[in-house]
Parts: C-alpha cells; sequence; structure tokens
C-alpha cells in the first residue's frame, strides 16, 4: 500500500499542484500569444450606446459601424446591434428581407417585450424606477437609445412609402413605436412577409404541443348477455395519454370488484366446479374525438382495444394452486362528455358499450357484451404550452 | 394491491388536484374604483433571485389584472416584509390608503421546494375588512410531469391565485384557458 502524505503535509501539496497546473496554463496561452483577459461587456454596451448616438449626429457611419463590430466581435451580437443594424440599412435602401433571420425576429421579440413592459409599468405603477434598474441593465442608457432609434425609424417612414405588407414596413412600425400597425400586419393571413411567416410558424408550433390527459374514474360495469348473471360491478380505474387540439389518446385500466351475482361454474383441474368469486379488469388502448365543444364542455366519441376479462377462481400461492382466469379480446365504443374549470381540471362521464365474449370451455356460458359507466376526474392541460401561448399572445396585443 | 389500498390511492390522488387552490369570501365587495396593490416579500440584499422574483411577480400581477379588468388598480412601490400580509390592515398604510383606495390587494409568494404558492387578500379600506382572500399553490394544483423552472412556476402561481380571485368577484367567469 503506498504511503500517503500526512494530514498536515497535503495542504502543501495541493499548493504546489495549484501553481503547477497554474504556471502550466500561463506557459501554454503565452506560447499561442493569448492571455486571456475578462471582457467588460458592460463597459463595451454603455460605450456603445453612447458613441453610436453621438457618431449618428455627426453622420459617420464607419464610425457606428466600427463601433458594432467590435461590439459584436467582443460580447456577440444583441438586440441593440440588430436594431442598429437594421435601421442603418433601411436608411441607406441597402437593407434586403433576408437580412431579417430568425435571430432577428426573436431579438424584435425581446424588444417588443421590454416596450410592452415599460407601457405598462408607466400605467399601472405608482413608481417604476426600481422596477426599471432590475429590469434594464442601465434604465437612462437603453431608454435613450430606444428613443433615439424610434426617432430614426418614423423619420425613415415619414420620409419613404412602403407596402403595408413589406418587411421593410413592419420594422419601422415596431422600431418607431406604432405597434398597432406591426402586430395588425404580423397577424394578418394574407400578409406572408418574413416576419408574419415566422410569427404563424412559431405560434403554429406551440400549438402543437400536446396536452396531457390523465384521470382517475369511478363507475360500474354493467353486463347485458348470457354474462348478466355475473352481475353489476362498481370499478375504479385510471387514463393516462396525450391530447391534440380535437382528439385525446390514452392507456386505460380498472379493476372490477364485489362477488358474481349468481353462483356460475368453471372447468377447474378438470373438473366443473363453482364458485361465485369475481374479481375483474381492463386494460386497453383508448382514443377520443371531440364532435361538440362549448364555452366549458365537450362531447366525443371514444373508441378503444384491450384485453377485459376476472378471476374466476383464486390462486392460492401457499398450495401451489393455480387460480382460473377468463380473458378476452375487448373492442370498446361509445360517447363521452367533459366539463372543464379555469385551470384545465374536469369532471365527465363516459358512456361505453363493450364487445368482449367470453369463453368458458365446458362451464356456464358467459357470452355477452356489456356497457361501462364512467364518472371522470382528470386534468387535460399543458402548463408549458399555456405560459408560451400567453407569452405571444399578450406580446402581440395591439393595445395593453 | 388490496382492493381498500387501490380505493385509497384513488382517493388521494385525486384529493391533491383538489388542494392546490383555495379561497374565502368573507365580504362580497362592491364596486372598486381603484384599488393598491402592495406586495409582501422577503427582502434580501444582493440577492439576485429575490430581484427577479419581485420583478418577475411584479409584472405577472399587472399583467394579469390588467387582463381581468377587475378594477383600476396602482402597485405601490412599496415592499413589505412577509410577517405585514398578516398585520398590514392594522398598521400605518392600512391608515395612509384610506381615502386614496377603496381597497388594496395584498399580494405575497411563498417559494417552497421547487413550487410556489401565491396567496392574495382583498382588504377595503374604510372601513377596514377583509373581503376576499385566495391562494394557489403549484405543489398540488398544478400537473407537472418534470421539474418547471422557478420562473414558470411562479407565474402560474400568480395566475392561478389571481384566476380564484376573478372567479370569486365574478362567478360566472371559468373559462378554460388551458384548452
Amino acid at each position: 500500500m503506498a504511503h500517503l502524505p500526512s494530514f498536515q503535509a497535503r495542504p502543501l501539496l495541493l499548493t504546489v499542484i495549484t501553481l503547477a497546473v497554474f504556471v502550466s496554463i500561463s506557459f501554454q496561452a503565452k506560447s499561442q500569444g493569448k492571455i486571456y483577459t475578462p471582457v467588460n461587456c458592460g463597459r463595451i454596451i454603455t460605450e456603445g450606446l453612447q458613441s453610436i448616438q453621438q457618431l449618428y449626429a455627426e453622420n459617420n457611419r464607419s464610425g457606428i459601424d466600427s463601433v458594432l463590430n467590435e461590439w459584436e466581435r467582443q460580447c456577440g451580437p444583441s438586440e441593440y446591434t440588430f436594431r442598429m443594424r437594421a435601421l442603418l440599412k433601411l436608411e441607406d435602401q441597402s437593407f434586403s428581407p433576408t437580412d431579417f433571420d430568425l435571430i432577428q425576429y426573436h431579438a424584435l421579440f425581446g424588444y417588443l417585450e421590454d416596450e410592452k413592459f415599460k407601457e405598462l409599468m408607466d400605467s399601472v405603477h405608482d413608481d417604476p424606477t426600481e422596477l426599471y434598474r432590475m429590469y434594464f441593465v442601465k434604465p437612462e442608457l437603453h431608454l435613450g437609445f430606444t428613443t433615439f432609434t424610434k426617432n430614426i425609424a418614423k423619420k425613415i417612414l415619414a420620409a419613404r412609402q412602403y407596402e403595408p405588407c413589406s418587411t421593410e414596413s413592419m420594422l419601422l412600425h415596431a422600431y418607431s413605436g406604432h405597434l398597432k400597425e406591426f402586430f395588425q400586419t404580423l397577424k394578418d393571413a394574407s400578409c406572408n412577409k418574413i416576419p408574419s411567416n415566422y410569427y404563424r410558424a412559431q405560434v403554429k408550433s406551440i400549438e402543437r404541443k400536446l396536452l396531457v390527459d390523465a384521470s382517475l374514474y369511478t363507475g360500474i360495469w354493467i353486463p347485458f348477455g348470457k354474462n348478466k348473471l355475473l352481475g353489476n360491478h362498481p370499478l375504479i380505474g385510471f387514463t393516462f395519454g396525450v391530447g391534440t387540439k380535437r382528439m385525446t389518446f390514452d392507456l386505460a385500466g380498472e379493476f372490477r370488484f364485489l362477488k358474481s351475482k349468481s353462483v356460475y361454474q368453471v372447468e377447474y383441474d378438470g373438473v366443473l366446479t363453482d364458485t361465485d368469486h369475481f374479481f375483474g379488469g381492463y386494460f386497453g388502448l383508448e382514443a377520443n374525438y371531440e364532435l361538440k365543444r362549448s364555452l366549458r364542455s365537450r362531447w366525443y366519441f371514444l373508441t378503444g382495444i384491450g384485453t377485459e376479462g376476472f378471476d374466476a377462481i383464486k390462486s392460492d400461492p401457499d398450495n401451489d394452486k393455480k387460480g382460473v382466469s377468463i380473458f378476452v379480446f375487448n373492442a370498446n365504443a361509445g360517447v363521452g362528455w367533459r366539463t372543464f374549470s379555469r385551470d384545465g381540471t374536469f369532471g365527465g362521464v363516459e358512456l361505453r358499450h363493450n364487445f368482449a365474449r367470453y369463453k368458458n370451455k365446458s362451464g356456464t356460458n358467459l357470452d355477452g357484451n356489456s356497457v361501462t359507466l364512467r364518472l371522470m376526474f382528470g386534468i387535460l392541460k399543458n402548463d408549458k404550452r399555456r405560459r408560451e401561448l400567453n407569452y405571444f399572445e399578450r406580446v402581440t396585443r395591439y393595445s395593453l | 394491491m388490496s382492493k381498500l389500498t387501490i380505493i385509497a390511492a384513488s382517493f388521494l390522488l385525486t384529493s391533491c388536484a383538489l388542494l392546490g387552490s383555495r379561497s374565502k369570501v368573507h365580504h362580497r365587495p362592491g364596486e372598486l374604483r381603484h384599488v393598491a396593490v402592495v406586495i409582501t416579500q422577503d427582502i434580501v440584499i444582493n440577492d439576485g433571485w429575490k430581484e427577479a422574483e419581485h420583478l418577475l411577480f411584479t409584472k405577472t400581477l399587472a399583467e394579469e389584472l390588467m387582463d381581468k379588468k377587475l378594477f383600476r388598480f396602482t402597485i405601490l412601490n412599496k415592499r413589505l416584509p412577509p410577517y405585514a400580509f398578516d398585520d398590514v390592515s392594522t398598521s400605518q398604510l392600512s391608515e395612509d390608503l384610506k381615502g386614496k383606495y377603496d381597497a388594496y390587494l395584498l399580494c405575497q409568494p411563498i417559494a417552497k421546494r421547487g413550487n410556489y404558492k401565491v396567496a392574495l387578500r382583498l382588504i377595503q379600506s374604510d372601513p377596514s375588512k377583509m373581503l376576499i382572500e385566495t391562494s394557489h399553490s403549484t405543489a398540488f394544483g398544478n400537473s407537472y410531469w418534470m421539474p418547471q423552472p422557478m420562473e414558470a412556476v411562479l407565474i402560474d402561481a400568480t395566475r392561478g391565485a389571481l384566476d380564484l380571485l376573478e372567479h370569486r368577484m365574478k362567478p360566472q367567469t371559468r373559462n378554460p384557458r388551458n384548452q
């Protein structure tokens, strides 16, 4: 066994190792001509926001380009740099709609969210200064720069004529503070320009997110063929699956309780045996399709396939005796109704006809179908989807 | 698994979803023309999340109250400590608000092990009396199958409590927004 350094010697050992690693890294960095100095993006952004306004007033476009290039090189592109570049191109008439990519679209949404936040707080907060300090890194600079870019956008809008449904017009309306016009065009189904297309694609992708459909239920199983002699049985079960706008797909399982109404016979160890034992179950795949919807409730058609059956004679593991179970294929169909609360929880009723023909070899004939009535309590919701849709709806609303 | 266990487990699971939101109407509010919104919250200097929590909570409150149009409101630039949630009706603030506002809405977010509970109290200013209390806890009231970011949980808790306030003030609004 190797001799480990004593406890007192370990700090010294650690110090030596740390120093060795540090020297090694420094040497490697120097040999490659790279000495790491932290980038102070806060300073770069502050100076950038100030100098751009100054350079614009002096009509020094190459100076603005240098500042933006250095800013993006050191700290990466930001909403500020995207906004400034877009406005300069629009002013020079060198803007091409293809310049507006998905990253700029997201940056534009960030800008609109900031504008909405400021508009809202100005109207409902008695002194939002502290909030602005938390929300905007440097509120005075941010708000000053936004006023500056708004003026540029307004100037370009006043000087030129654009088609309302054009990327140029939409950007200028957004940046000049004409949000109502911007959002109207953005949501206009007949406008197929890049920002509108991005918007529609994004909303669609959120709407496509699946809902969680889960429920617990109780109810009753009612046989009505020759299996009627088994009697009605209370049941308890669950469903778990996913939902789309009009459909749900679930795994379902249920247990049916209480003894059989009448004694029946099953073959057990080659002998016909009387029994009144019953412990039933169902496990299946189910799908619902919405037929009618009102504000709070939905009617739907439902169908499913699976297996159902019951234990006719209990197994006895202590005496190594197997029980007797009868299981058959189940196909079912019916109708359901659910009423929803404000948070996506629901109560509902389902009535389904089960097509299942029990085969009991030489025992009592149990052929016949059955009906299941379920009283359900569950959820059909997706909190993330709701949050995202809510965010989009809120940011793109015409007014507060 | 015994039948009794199955029934008990089902009952417990079903109950959980019902425990998320609570409310009590002490007095039905009359016409509220102008309401002050007061936030009570832990104030910890130089705690980044506490700052973000305050910002997000204020923003969500403002957005939701604006949407619901329950009353005209002003969010006061006062952050009171959590104990004020129970004491404010007897405090100086309560005296200050009399005459300026018809009522005030006390709002408190409480973080608890990856979940949030948001409690609201709508109190009439003059004479001072409790109108409605609501609370929503995401621990029991939301369906999180995976852990959610704290920002999202705070938004859900705030909406849950305000939805309930809206429902208590305007019972006809039971709109399933999630569908």
